[in-house]
């Protein structure tokens, strides 16, 4: 009987435990839990050599002086731009804050209105996927956002309609990312056999370099139709997240060329938290890599890089795309 | 063939089909044994706690649906006709529960969670009596479920799967109370080893579920990683001479677990009234 009561005190015991947590609103707390969420979950300090405790200090003495919530977000908003990652982001009701240097410094290389008088009015649409035969018998495709469904029947439908086609033009300029299993979908048409494309590692624990072994990433070919002549992809500094695996994935396959800008990286999993005055945080927190286990991060390099100017663009003349359809002419 | 004669029956009706077998499994099994059915039904209140997904409690409003049996077991028993409670010394428990919490944080955070519990125990009487009853013995329990932030846009989330293995007291008590043979009971259970799955630290179910990085993900369960308790204060009134009863219950639950840096509590407290039946099947 004294073992079942001891054994009943110990369950009641139990029952009243609760986690810990400081719950308060104030600029303080807010600040402490930022930190300490970035501090344990953030994944790349040392790959960009940011001292996360001197970043504490500083903006600690300016949090201190936090009248409102403005000025608090603002505070904020400066420390977590000190990781310069477009993946971290705070939400709140009213503002964004976000850091997009990794597009807002460079040309756009891109301008929607040559892409319109290419399309015109007469191309096909499946899903999030706009494409057209183009003169010459080159097809072209644009994806602006991998968050846009792909289905395999519309690819299907589309490699077939570009079957006879010289090459293949795949636009994924001002795309910043989405979905990653539709980059798979959508990659996975153009291999003909299984290869690690990249690796993954993710954090095992609130250590700066508490990191798993790196975990290979495949790309398999698709089980039905598939394309293998030539293809471009057409990138510039807006190819972000998704964008970017997908430009990471693509430019290992021998028949693919990336032509235009560096991608704007984005190569960290990102994972989402929540602050004690309701605010959202978004940060990286699994890095990404590519074949030879580089980081993903800091955006992939062209193998042909061309520039759109502002003269290009009056001229009415997307250079990419003709560079683009000028090399898959020769083909 | 008749499966794929009626286009109507899908694979979900299968698995309904078993459920429903296995849930009437206590009433035909033991023929001539005296058995209780019963079904509650309740409304609490539930903390919730995950830092995979917050670092924010949430609580809030939680409903609870249990049903279960109990029956005599024949073991050592030459002749188990007309056999009942009294009389046996080993019997058994099937129990099943559904759990479903809206949870807010002092945030404004929403945070759902949902759990199915199914089990199985045996338990020994230990001390007998006219009038009271104490037994203990071992479950072994099989329960998922899972928390969805619905403000986490990339990780919103996290799954509980497990199998425990625990022990369980059980005792009841009768008296009469105006006029009418009443039955308090308790019965108070911990998982003491198992079976859970939990993702790594800060690893995104991406990885596990599309990418089939299984690594590290099932882990062995004791009492110091894991705590799972559960326990119910029951008031039987009977309302139709011996076959069936009134019952209004206390039922408490924990389950908190710490593997892979994660941390996750769920505590509940429901209020319930249900009903049971006792049958004799000959």
């Amino acid at each position: 009987m004294k073992r079942t009561a001891l054994l009943l005190i110990l369950i009641f015991s139990l029952s009243a435990c609760h986690e810990e947590v400081n719950e308060s609103t104030d600029s303080k707390n807010i600040f402490e839990t930022l930190w300490s969420i970035l501090d344990e979950k953030y994944c790349f300090f040392d790959a960009k050599g940011v001292d996360w405790d001197q970043v504490h200090d500083k903006y600690a003495l300016r949090v201190d002086t936090c009248k409102n919530s403005d000025s608090l977000l603002k505070v904020l908003g400066e420390m977590i731009c000190t990781l310069q990652d477009g993946h971290v982001n705070l939400y709140t009701a009213h503002d964004l804050i976000r850091y997009w240097k990794w597009f807002e410094d460079y040309e756009p290389n891109f301008d929607e209105s040559l892409q319109r008088n290419l399309l015109g009015t007469d191309y096909q649409i499946s899903s999030g996927l706009k494409y057209k035969i183009i003169g010459g018998n080159i097809g072209y495709i644009t994806y602006s956002s991998f968050s846009s469904a792909i289905s395999n029947a519309g690819l299907d439908y589309i490699f077939n309609y570009f079957e006879n086609c010289r090459g293949i033009i795949i636009d994924v300029r001002d795309n910043s990312g989405g979905n990653l299993s539709n980059v798979n979908k959508l990659a996975c048409r153009f291999t003909e056999k299984k290869f690690i494309c990249g690796y993954i590692r993710h954090k095992t624990g609130p250590g700066h370099n508490d990191f798993s072994e790196p975990y290979p990433i495949y790309l398999e070919p698709y089980q039905g139709k598939r394309y293998t002549k030539k293809v471009v992809i057409l990138t510039n500094r807006m190819c972000y997240s998704a964008t970017n695996t997908f430009v990471t994935v693509m430019r290992q396959l021998p028949n693919v060329i990336i032509m235009g800008d560096r991608t704007g990286g984005g190569g960290g999993f990102p994972i989402s938290s929540m602050l004690p005055n309701g605010w959202s945080v978004r940060f990286s927190s699994c890095p990404t890599y590519d074949e030879n286990y580089k980081l993903t991060e800091e955006g992939i390099e062209p193998d042909s890089t061309v520039y759109l100017t502002d003269h290009d663009i009056q001229r009415g003349v997307d250079v990419i795309i003709e560079t683009a359809y000028s090399l898959l002419q020769k083909n | 063939m008749l499966f794929s004669e009626n286009p109507e029956i899908k694979s979900s009706h299968i698995i309904l089909f078993v459920f429903w077998i296995y849930l009437l499994q206590p009433l035909n099994a033991q023929t001539g044994n005296q058995k209780s059915v019963y079904w509650q039904l309740g409304v609490g209140n539930t903390y919730l706690y995950d830092n995979y997904l917050s670092p924010l409690p949430h609580d809030g409003i939680s409903a609870l649906f249990s049903s279960g049996s109990m029956k005599p077991l024949k073991w050592g028993l030459p002749d188990s006709s007309g056999t009942s409670f009294d009389e046996v010394k080993w019997f058994s428990q099937c129990n099943y529960s559904i759990n479903p919490v809206y949870g807010q944080s002092s945030a404004g955070s929403t945070l759902l969670y949902g759990n199915i519990d199914l089990r199985k125990s045996i338990l020994r009487q230990i001390v007998s009596d006219p009038k009271y009853h104490i037994s203990t013995g071992a479950f072994a329990a099989l329960s998922g479920g899972g928390r969805y932030s619905i403000h986490n846009g990339n990780n919103p989330g996290s799954v509980d799967a497990m199998f425990d293995l625990g022990i369980t007291v059980f005792s009841d008590y009768k008296f009469i109370l105006w006029k009418r043979s009443m039955i308090v009971s308790y019965q108070g259970s911990m998982a003491m080893a198992g079976l859970a799955f939990s993702p790594e630290y800060a690893e995104s179910y991406y990885e596990i579920f599309y990418l089939n990085n299984h690594k590290n993900i099932i882990k062995f369960t004791n009492p110091i990683n894991k705590q799972h308790w559960r326990q119910q204060l029951s008031l039987n009134i009977p309302i139709s001479g011996r076959k069936s009863s009134f019952r209004v219950s206390y039922w408490n639950e924990g389950r908190i677990s710490m593997f892979n840096n994660i941390r996750t509590r769920v505590l509940s407290n429901h209020f319930s009234v249900g009903y049971i039946s006792y049958f004799s099947i000959l």
